[in-house]
């Protein structure tokens, strides 16, 4: 996996957005077992107290779970991670929105893009 | 019981006062920044942790002890300058370390030497300036201690070194020891750092964790600094 | 902890001390074998180079005492007040225990110095009758140390009264240093100037002393007792008095140690 952060929020919030990116894209499979916290800071850069902090909000939100003797685990239930995804999607959707209704295009003309630009194969 | 504790503490050198009613807990488990101006105290603190400098008032524990013997043998201290003597060898320091630290790990400081592809048959006088710096820094963090002061650990390395650097000091990191990092390069190290510690004319100006800083103010410790401390 | 400090001591020392004694003992030799040619009355060239070689000789043995005390201070003032103290002054020992490591390396390397000057010496002037000579001399004093036991006691307090006094003589370098080192600016000419204050304060307590001591009169004390007891009176003397000054420079060297260190 590969990190970026920016300087002006919480790590811990970015960390937790990044892992639900990866979860929601499948980079992290469902039931995948994770490293440990110590491996996953030195991979991010990050202090290892504020990598615990972000893979506790996942497990407190459903996404990881852990097994004391067999270490952490993405979660394997299809449910949360539809609704992770759906969720993602939207506020992708709403900062899109957010972004170009204020060039004036109406939300039709916006679909109509998205149609021809999808056809032309996207990046 | 705090890694390290000061309390009402001051030292003046005549009329110049480095530290004044200073007031700091750090608890084990916790990577710090140690951030101000130069002149600020930030040294001074150091070297009261360290032992090199008796309070004039107050006092400094470290593991609830008063800096002696004990606290330096569970200190490891990086100091700004270089103080491995020049005509040493490596295997004369890692021998030097082994004897008087019960705690360090000379495999794991070989280890990281060739890991930065340090030649081990250099003298310390035949090496750049960055290779000692290189050096110093891996007999600091091949020891188990449980307090580490490193004083501008990354100021003088090329960015390959500073990342292998801070990589070494998450991967060493121990739930019952800290890391003090005194240093201006905090863009860099703020990712690392659970807390951050802000001392000016030789007062706490500011102790918070780095999340609270970025949540509360909307922007980075950086960011913050340059604000705090504008010239 | 105190034999480590004492083995990285001696390591970071004998360094330089081994190859200067080792070229002294050397010029020792070939000042032995340039006299013989010189005697010899050789071609002019060769005893030009002869000659050079004992003056360097000379050099050799009178400058050797000397850079055993310089080295002694260089090393003190590098490894407890330069930037290697801040290795040196964080390890997990007493400062008691790293100031005795180097008076005692630093005593032992000028008793040292002493035993090459005279070896040298010995080399120069070896011939048979040196060796004959060297054999009744050690025969006799051994007869003279089974005969008279108080010879062989007396010769100990000998020794201890010079191992003190070196160890006094270095302590009085340290302490200097340690006080010079306290100032922010002009260290060493503190340090000078503190040398000579308490060397001179010494001294005339010294003198002072002297002078009571003249006043009493001793020969009825002594007329009685033979000569070995007088010397060691006078060693015990000399011990109280190295042992004194010594704890005066050792108290003033650990107390700017340990409160006016300030390492840049």
């Amino acid at each position: 996996m590969t990190w970026h952060f920016s300087s002006d929020a919480p790590i811990y919030s970015q960390l937790v957005s990044r892992f639900k990116e990866a979860i929601a894209s499948s980079e992290l499979a469902p039931g995948e077992r994770l490293r440990s916290v110590r491996e996953l800071a030195v991979d991010a850069g990050v202090n290892p107290n504020t990598m615990q902090r972000a893979l506790s909000e996942l497990e407190r939100e459903g996404l990881m779970y852990s097994q004391r003797t067999s270490g952490r685990f993405v979660t394997e239930d299809e449910n949360v991670i539809a609704q992770l995804k759906q969720a993602l999607a939207r506020n992708i959707i709403t900062e899109f929105l957010n972004s170009i209704l204020p060039l004036g295009y109406t939300v039709e003309a916006v679909i109509s893009m998205l149609k021809e630009n999808s056809k032309n194969g996207h990046t | 019981m705090a890694i390290l504790e000061c309390k009402s503490l001051s030292k003046n050198y005549g009329r110049v006062t480095a530290l004044n009613d200073l007031n700091l807990s750090i608890e084990p488990g916790r990577i710090v920044g140690l951030l101000g101006p130069n002149g600020s105290g930030k040294t001074t603190l150091i070297k009261l942790a360290n032992g090199l400098l008796v309070p004039s008032s107050g006092e400094i524990l470290i593991d609830g002890e008063k800096p002696g013997a004990y606290t330096k043998s569970i200190i490891s201290y990086l100091p700004e300058r270089i103080a491995i003597p020049l005509w040493a060898s490596i295997p004369q320091l890692i021998s030097y370390y082994s004897d008087f630290y019960k705690d360090f790990d000379a495999q794991a400081a070989e280890n990281m030497l060739s890991n930065l592809n340090i030649d081990m048959k250099m003298r310390v006088k035949e090496m750049s300036k960055g290779t000692r710096e290189k050096v110093q820094l891996v007999l600091v963090m091949s020891r188990k201690a449980k307090l580490y002061l490193l004083d501008e650990p990354i100021g003088g390395v090329d960015p390959a070194t500073r990342d292998y650097i801070l990589s070494t000091i998450i991967g060493n990191y121990n739930p019952e020891a800290s890391v003090i990092i005194s240093t201006h390069l905090i863009s860099d190290v703020e990712s690392v750092l659970d807390e951050v510690v802000f001392i000016n004319g030789g007062q706490l100006v500011l102790k918070s964790s780095v999340d609270d800083i970025r949540e509360n103010n909307g922007k980075s410790v950086d960011a913050l600094f340059r604000e705090v401390f504008k010239c | 902890m105190l034999i480590k400090l004492l083995k990285h001591e001696l390591r970071a020392t004998s360094r330089i001390m081994l190859p200067v004694f080792a070229a002294v003992l050397g010029i020792s030799v070939l000042a032995h074998f340039s006299i013989q040619s010189m005697e010899s009355n050789q071609s002019g060239i060769v005893t030009i180079i002869s000659g050079v070689i004992i003056v360097l000789f000379a050099v050799g043995i009178m400058s050797l005492p000397i850079v055993a005390v310089v080295l002694s201070i260089n090393r003190f003032r590098a490894s407890v007040l330069g930037d290697e103290g801040y290795l040196t002054m964080t390890l997990p020992v007493s400062v008691h225990s790293v100031l005795w490591s180097k008076i005692l390396v630093s005593s032992l390397w000028l008793i040292l110095s002493g035993a090459v000057v005279f070896a040298s010496c010995y080399i120069l002037a070896f011939d048979s009758s040196v060796v004959h000579f060297t054999f009744e001399f050690f025969g006799e004093s051994f007869d003279l140390m089974k005969n008279y036991p108080g010879t062989t006691v007396t010769l100990i307090e000998l020794i201890a009264t010079i191992f003190l006094s070196l160890c006094a003589g270095t302590l009085s370098f340290y302490a200097a240093l340690a006080v010079g080192h306290g100032f922010p600016r002009h260290k060493m000419a503190y340090s000078v100037v503190v040398f000579f204050a308490v060397n001179s304060i010494l001294s005339v307590i010294s003198g002072i002393g002297m002078e009571f001591l003249d006043e009493v009169d001793f020969t009825r004390f002594f007329s009685s007792r033979g000569p070995i007891y007088i010397a060691n009176i006078f060693l015990l003397f000399f011990m109280l008095y190295f042992v004194v000054t010594g704890a005066i420079y050792y108290i003033i060297a650990v107390y700017n140690l340990k409160h006016r260190l300030n390492l840049e």
